[in-house]
């Protein structure tokens, strides 16, 4: 039997344990939840991973896994219901979406479009996790042939790359993502059990927690940032949430190309729903007819289609390279891998055996999610329009008691809440110099990796010179591509994308 | 980096790359002098080159904001077309991060379900004018109820 066969049959024999009534209530709980937070405008898709992490660790292994697959499914799509209904994405993933569907909004079709970006993600989300089962063994495959060098590398080029295609000019991105880097290399070293960079303080022994970093950064700077400088939107009701199916069966040339944009963009490692999103409209905006390419922008369901379908697919796509390679996707990805950390599951090659099944089980589990995504989007897409209209200052204090009780519950520790709040106020500070927190996440999640393979590929190429460490066939590739990622970076006259800037100002 | 005539220097990102440049110089001489041999299987190999890299790219970025400012400066004399300074609310940002940062410090001192009922009604009430209801139910809500949520559904401490 094939190892795509054997991954298959497994993901169908995991589709029991999924559909349990246990797991899908904390399926529903999850998508629900996700749904609502991703539509609320100053709340993330990572802020929601981050704080819910610590509620997953007492949840049982499955349950935990499928509620947060439920959030993040979730929260990618509900950032849409804002940008369609008060122009004000609720998660950068949403950013095109706000320009086609507002529009449609104030032309009295906010429930057709509503409507068609629930099918878009729906078939998205569903698309990603089948490319996501098939093209899995192929890169286990190509994961075992590479060695501690390559993954240093690759490690290392995440990192880079979240620092380069962030809103923010590179460099600092990159500091932001070295910053990271540091972070992690704090507390006992792995290899030597030596002790680093604790300067005498106990509680940093242990290492500097990730999920209370990434409370702090994502939640307790977020929830500042918004309250302080964002100002609130006036919502109007909403009309019935309709599928259109015509302008789905219309469009489906777009609808398969956003979901493979979105599944192949995701699975880059650092290059989330945001850009998958941008690019996937955009390719559709350029392939359009003159006719169609006149819509773009006064409200196009071709448009919605390009970005919904591709940034859902993007949820599949940024678990491959986290369950395969301990590299996560996006961000919200990597608050998925500190989730199953705590649940004491470790990502990787040998993942399928260190813990049999629970590969299958995040697929079905996935396949599950995208098909309930479609049914609770529909039926909450157009309740959620009331929430818009809860003023930042209500909604934000709010979230801070979850802050704290999420950064404490996820190691039971005191210490943590400290850690939280003085990495929210050190997170708040880099947002208000224009410093992007996403590398700084990333760089903390795969800096044990980085580390750890560099100094094992040390060891290995003892007696080895230089050059022939460098000519090592993927190796090389990894090191042109570092290049050109930072050539490309610093090129002048780089600018990010257009639409991205302005929404995100 | 594109230059905006008239668009103020960034004291902040400043302070940032200047304490960014400064932690690493310290940190990294502190690596270098514990580096030995084997150097492959020394902890401090990679704080160095961490610290290292972040020196360069700090030492980047505060060249080009020195010289982003001076074009700025340059630009301001050229054409009197200064765009007026941000609404800047420093009152609004101490009182939230002292009041955000006193409700973390203290909550494991008197206990989460106290310290709650302490931060919610005052942070509402000063950063939204809530209604009492509200800021009642709200506060009964995070109080009370999150807590036993925790405690009894997902089996889990409170601070």
């Amino acid at each position: 039997m094939s190892a795509t066969t054997e991954i298959l049959y497994g993901t169908l024999a995991a589709l029991p344990a999924s559909l349990t009534l246990e797991n899908l209530l904390y399926c529903l709980i999850g998508l629900g939840f996700g749904i609502i937070w991703g539509a609320l405008p100053a709340l993330s898709s990572t802020m929601a991973m981050a704080l819910l992490i610590g509620f997953s660790g007492a949840m049982p292994v499955q349950g935990a896994i499928i509620f947060l697959l439920g959030v993040y499914s979730g929260s990618v799509f509900g950032g849409s219901i804002s940008a369609v209904c008060i122009n004000i994405p609720g998660t950068p993933a949403a950013v095109c979406t706000a320009i086609e569907g507002y529009p449609l909004f104030l032309r009295g079709e906010g429930g057709q479009a509503l409507g068609t970006v629930v099918m878009s993600s729906a078939i998205g989300n569903l698309f990603g996790t089948v490319a996501l089962i098939f093209s899995t063994p192929f890169i286990i495959g190509l994961a075992l042939q590479i060695g501690s060098w390559e993954i240093c590398l690759l490690g290392l080029w995440g990192v880079l790359l979240s620092g380069s295609i962030s809103d923010a000019p590179a460099l600092k991105g990159w500091l932001s993502g070295l910053i990271g880097l540091a972070l992690s290399l704090i507390g006992i070293d792995t290899v030597s059990g030596e002790e680093r960079l604790t300067f005498g303080i106990k509680s940093l022994v242990g290492g500097v927690s990730f999920v209370a970093v990434l409370i702090g950064v994502f939640g307790f700077a977020e929830i500042a940032r918004g309250l302080l400088f964002e100002r609130d939107a006036e919502t109007i009701p909403v009309n019935r949430v309709k599928v259109l199916w015509h302008q789905i069966r219309q469009h489906f040339r777009t609808l398969l190309s956003g979901c493979s944009i979105g599944t192949f963009i995701g699975a880059v490692p650092a290059a989330g729903a945001d850009i998958a999103a941008f690019i996937s409209y955009s390719l559709s905006r350029r392939l359009a007819s003159f006719k169609e390419r006149l819509r773009y922008g006064k409200g196009s369901y071709r448009g919605i289609i390009a970005a919904e379908s591709s940034n859902n697919a993007s949820v599949g796509g940024s678990l491959l390279p986290l369950l395969v390679l301990a590299i996560p996707g996006s961000t919200v990805a990597a608050a998925f891998m500190g989730a199953l950390n705590l649940q004491g599951i470790a990502m990787g090659p040998m993942i399928r055996m260190g813990h049999p099944g629970i590969m299958e089980f995040i697929f079905a589990s996935l396949l599950v999610v995208s098909v309930l995504l479609g049914v609770m989007g529909y039926l909450i897409a157009r309740p959620c329009v009331a929430l818009l209209s809860i003023p930042r200052g209500v909604l934000l204090p709010s979230i801070m008691p979850v802050c704290v009780l999420g950064a404490f519950a996820a190691q039971n520790d005191v210490a943590d809440i400290y850690i939280m709040l003085i990495s929210g106020i050190a997170g708040l500070a880099l947002v208000l110099g224009g410093f992007p927190l996403a590398p700084l996440v990333m760089g903390m999640i795969l800096g044990p990796l980085v580390d750890q393979n560099f100094r094992r590929a040390l060891i290995i190429f003892k007696d080895q010179t230089l050059m022939d460490v460098l000519l090592r066939p993927a190796g090389l590739v990894m090191l042109v591509v570092i290049v050109f990622t930072i050539v490309a970076a610093l090129r002048p006259g780089r600018r990010t994308a257009p639409a991205l800037d302005e929404k995100r100002d | 980096m594109t230059v905006e005539p008239g668009s103020r220097p960034d004291p902040v990102a400043f302070i940032i790359e200047i304490v960014a440049l400064l932690a690493a110089l310290g940190v990294g001489t502190m690596a270098a002098t514990r580096l030995a041999a084997p150097v492959a299987t020394s902890p401090w190999i990679v704080p160095l080159i961490v610290c290292s890299a972040i020196v360069l790219v700090s030492i980047a970025l505060l060249a080009e904001e020195v010289r982003d400012w001076l074009k700025k400066h340059a630009a301001r004399h050229a054409a009197d077309s200064v765009l007026p300074p941000p609404r800047s609310t420093p009152a609004r940002v101490a009182g939230w991060l002292a009041l955000s940062g006193g409700y973390g410090v203290a909550t494991p001192s008197i206990g989460f379900e106290w310290a709650t009922a302490i931060f919610l009604p005052v942070a509402l009430r000063t950063f939204s004018r809530a209604s009492w209801p509200l800021t009642i139910g709200l506060t009964a809500c995070m109080g009370i109820l999150l807590p036993l949520v925790f405690r009894y559904v997902f089996h889990s401490l409170i601070p």
